[in-house]
């Protein structure tokens, strides 16, 4: 048995603690133990998402670029493998196994309430086992360009990548996670191989498990499963140089709704955050959007009131490593009015500031909401890799909520400017 | 779970859960489901969510309500079978997390507030403002259905599969009714809400029992309760001929929903084969549809098929290419049959015996899932707790999957398709 060298991350008031082994691979994986808890969640994180399109292979000099949607592509076929499909074996365990893909990352995870250990097996097998073939990725093109038809027909995506498209100039962050018919229809079994290959090793992910388990014997155990794992490596990847400005500031879509649906977004240059300083910006880039549209603001109670807003109206701030925006999204009669008044109001609280009750209250909601998500073994497992991957503790959350201050606040709400913002709507056809 | 009965048809059920940093109290009102009442149920939770006496307007409330550490104050209105329930939730993060403010017994307090003293401007009844925006809320909700075409196509089954009966009833109401509704309607059928419904009340996650008890008794004191309990209709006739019907709209992907009637509900003795049945054919990735429809033919993306006991019904749904309706709808019919003829493994069975009792085990670790559990047995009265429920499926044989599966009878297939 090996002896991993591990360490603790704790919180009194949490009542939390999260260990932290480095198996023999080196990968890390992360342990949050959950006693009480029934269901158990192991999730293997994969940093690489839409976003990387260019990258240099392993010994070569010159840069390779695959069409738009290998990933998410790559994330179907993982689950096939020369002895069968993964899902056919967590059938047999009763297992709850999903994946997903993002801009920046891939999950492969399973949730179960018995026969964790085989599952564990399972996923892991997975992760280490890449089978393609031309059969099997012609059929996922089928599947995958009928996933790809169901967000067409979807508004509240619609708005969504219409306004990315209009906020990112080169930045893939601008076209679909998954792609388009026409792109995915440029995959090869190659490709996904060479892709698999460049970002699927030990210092691009991350194995995260939470629930009533052992830590110590647990790590044992997924560090004799991770032997195929492909040593640590740095990869280069390439974008095209991002203006600070829009592409365009508005864009729309016509489609058959019942009322116009709107997204406005703001660009935010600040990007290059790491550690405790992502964190920090994080609780600020929410904290910012509540304080002035959140559902005890003025802004809110006004339009609402009026009907210029209804409940449908949102907000969510969005960092990565690459790119941040600020979103502000919902249903209205008159999206232009909508967008103006959003305006006026960033206007008017650089200009006015924020009395410090508002914000401490604001606080105090956003660390409520960072409690809440320990009461799920899934939502932790998460949060984990993104921590990883972003280089920090995430119980460090907590003191960071003390840094904060209102002038911190007042800096960032002033560089939310007009020419760095976009209106994406969905018109009713008449 | 631990019942506390408050008068005849109000009940309080406390459900356990201290390992939670946040706790959930739910009020669910539940009456026979019918036009026009379902419009009034579905406004009043959205009107009484504005404001209250002693907060009536909508900053003063929500603003107590980020002092209570960001809590939150929703409402939903569901359909249940034959009754309808008009549902208020308060959440937030359980007091010992804050014990010098003890956000989620005050929150219990102000939902008390918020359900049993509304704002009403001149002693009389709601403020006419927010009965008239919360009209043009729920109606341009309910026109909304339209955005997501899936939703939509689901919708419009429904409609036709259950045409003037109860079941197809619009859980929110319809835009004609609710457009005469007046602020002092409301208010007298508001009275008649809270005095002649069915009351369960859930309290999950850690809290102070006695306290909320007495919260609860306290806002039922002076009101007379009458209540019918709950409505269990059978589940209605097979009609004889199937209905198809298809709608055309600007889609990139055809909605295909198919609806299909079964004698089996929730106090059938195949009730527990049913939801067996109704994971083999279509509620897993191991599932036939998932399998077939997708994997081995690549017609779709999403193939699944739900299973209601409330009413004995069972929906597919698949999204896919709009000439490849005919084969889609033959792929999802030959598999029912195959699983009617029993054509289908031990170890499909035992795989669906497995998702279906995991997922009642995983349960315990969601407040809501675990309320909504407990809930759905108290209206159907089967009122089983999970163990009890995981043996008997546990113990469902082949013969009853094929048994279970024989009932399923096809009603009405809707395919929404594009304009050409």
């Amino acid at each position: 048995m090996s002896n991993m060298d591990y360490l603790i991350l704790e919180n009194k008031l949490l009542n939390e603690e999260t260990y932290i082994f480095k198996s023999d691979c080196g990968m890390s994986i992360y342990i949050t133990p959950k006693p009480g808890f029934y269901k158990k969640c192991a999730m293997f994180g994969v940093k690489y998402g839409s976003l990387k399109n260019r990258f240099k292979k392993e010994g070569e000099k010159e840069f390779t670029e695959i069409p738009d949607g290998v990933a998410h592509f790559l994330e179907h076929k993982l689950f096939e493998s020369e002895t069968g499909d993964a899902f056919a074996k967590y059938a047999k365990t009763g297992a709850n196994a999903n994946a997903f893909t993002s801009f920046t990352n891939t999950a492969y995870y399973f949730t179960c309430t018995d026969k964790f250990e085989e599952n564990l097996k399972i996923l892991t097998d997975l992760m280490q086992t890449p089978y393609f073939t031309p059969q099997n990725v012609q059929k996922e093109q089928g599947i995958i360009g009928q996933e790809i038809n169901m967000y067409l027909d979807h508004p509240g995506w619609r708005v969504y990548f219409n306004l990315l498209d209009g906020m990112y100039h080169t930045l893939p962050v601008k076209r679909d996670i998954a792609g388009s018919v026409e792109s995915i229809s440029k995959i090869t079994s190659q490709m996904l191989y060479d892709c698999y290959d460049t970002f699927y090793n030990a210092s691009n992910m991350v194995l995260s498990i939470c629930g009533d388990v052992d830590p110590f014997e647990t790590a044992n155990y997924a560090n004799s499963l991770l032997t195929d794992i492909k040593p640590a490596k740095q990869v280069e990847v390439s974008y095209d140089e991002e203006p600070e400005n829009v592409l365009k500031q508005k864009v729309s879509q016509k489609l058959s709704v019942s009322m116009p649906l709107f997204n406005i977004g703001f660009k935010d240059n600040l990007n290059g955050f790491n550690s405790d300083t992502f964190i920090f910006k994080e609780i600020l880039g929410n904290a910012c959007l509540e304080i002035m549209f959140g559902r005890s603001s003025d802004f809110y109670n006004k339009h609402y009131e009026s009907g210029l807003i209804n409940d449908s109206f949102d907000l969510e701030y969005t960092l990565e490593a690459e790119f941040s925006h600020t979103l502000i999204s919902g249903e209205s009669e008159n999206p232009k009015k909508v967008y103006e008044e959003v305006l006026k109001t960033i206007e008017e609280t650089a200009k006015n500031g924020i009395p410090e009750r508002i914000f401490k209250r604001q606080l105090n909601i956003l660390k409520a909401d960072f409690i809440k998500e320990f009461n799920n073994v899934e939502t932790t497992a998460r949060n984990m890799i993104d921590a990883h991957f972003h280089s920090y503790n995430i119980y460090n959350t907590l003191k960071m909520f003390d840094v904060i201050t209102v002038s911190d606040a007042i800096k960032y709400i002033r560089s939310m400017k007009k020419e760095n913002s976009v209106l994406s709507t969905i018109m009713p056809k008449e | 779970m631990q019942t506390v009965n408050i008068k005849n048809g109000v009940n309080i059920h406390f459900i356990e859960g201290e390992r939670f940093k946040t706790s959930l109290l739910t009020f669910n009102f539940s009456r026979p489901l019918q036009n026009p009442e379902a419009s009034y149920n579905a406004l009043i939770p959205a009107v009484l969510r504005r404001g209250c006496n002693r907060y009536p307007k909508s900053s003063y409330l929500n603003t107590y309500l980020d002092d209570l550490y960001g809590a939150s104050a929703s409402y939903a209105v569901k359909k249940k079978g034959a009754n309808q329930v008009v549902s208020m939730r308060f959440s937030t993060i359980c007091d010992s997390m804050a014990p010098d403010l003890k956000p989620f017994s005050k929150l219990c307090a102000l939902a008390k507030q918020m359900i049993f003293n509304p704002y009403l401007p001149n002693d009389e009844f709601f403020d006419t403002d927010y009965v008239e925006r919360e009209k043009i809320n729920l109606i341009q909700f309910i026109e909304s259905v339209i955005n997501d075409k899936k939703e939509y196509a689901k919708k419009r089954l429904i409609e036709e599969m259950y045409k003037d009966e109860t079941f197809g009833i619009f859980e929110f109401g319809s835009i004609d009714d609710i457009k005469k509704i007046t602020a002092k309607e409301l208010y007298e059928y508001y009275k008649k809400l809270l005095s002649s419904s069915t009351v369960d009340i859930f309290v999950s996650g850690k809290c102070d029992k006695e306290y909320i008890t007495d919260v609860i008794k306290e806002a039922f004191e002076e009101i007379e309760v009458s209540s019918s309990g709950y409505t269990n209709k059978p589940f209605g006739k097979y009609n004889e001929d199937v209905k198809y019907i298809s709608e055309t709209s600007d889609i990139t992907q055809g909605k295909l929903s198919i609806g299909f009637k079964t004698e089996v509900t929730a106090n059938h003795n195949l009730y527990f084969a049913m939801a067996v049945f109704n994971n083999l054919f279509g509620g897993s990735p191991h599932s036939k549809l998932f399998l077939n429809v997708r994997e081995k033919l690549s017609l779709a993306y999403y193939a699944n098929s739900g299973y209601d006991g409330h009413r004995g019904l069972v929906i597919v749904n698949c999204g896919i290419e709009f000439d490849k309706y005919e084969i889609t709808l033959k792929e999802v019919l030959k598999q029912l049959d195959d699983i009617k003829s029993g054509s289908f493994t031990d170890e499909e069975i035992s795989a669906s015996i497995l998702a279906i009792t995991g997922s009642h085990n995983a349960a315990k670790d969601s407040m809501s899932v675990m309320e909504e559990f407990c809930f759905g047995g108290i209206v159907s009265g089967l009122n089983m707790s999970l163990e009890d429920s995981v043996k008997k499926i546990n113990a469902v044989t082949r013969q009853d999957i094929i048994d279970a599966a024989k009932t399923v009878v096809l009603d009405t297939v809707f395919f929404l398709k594009g304009d050409e």
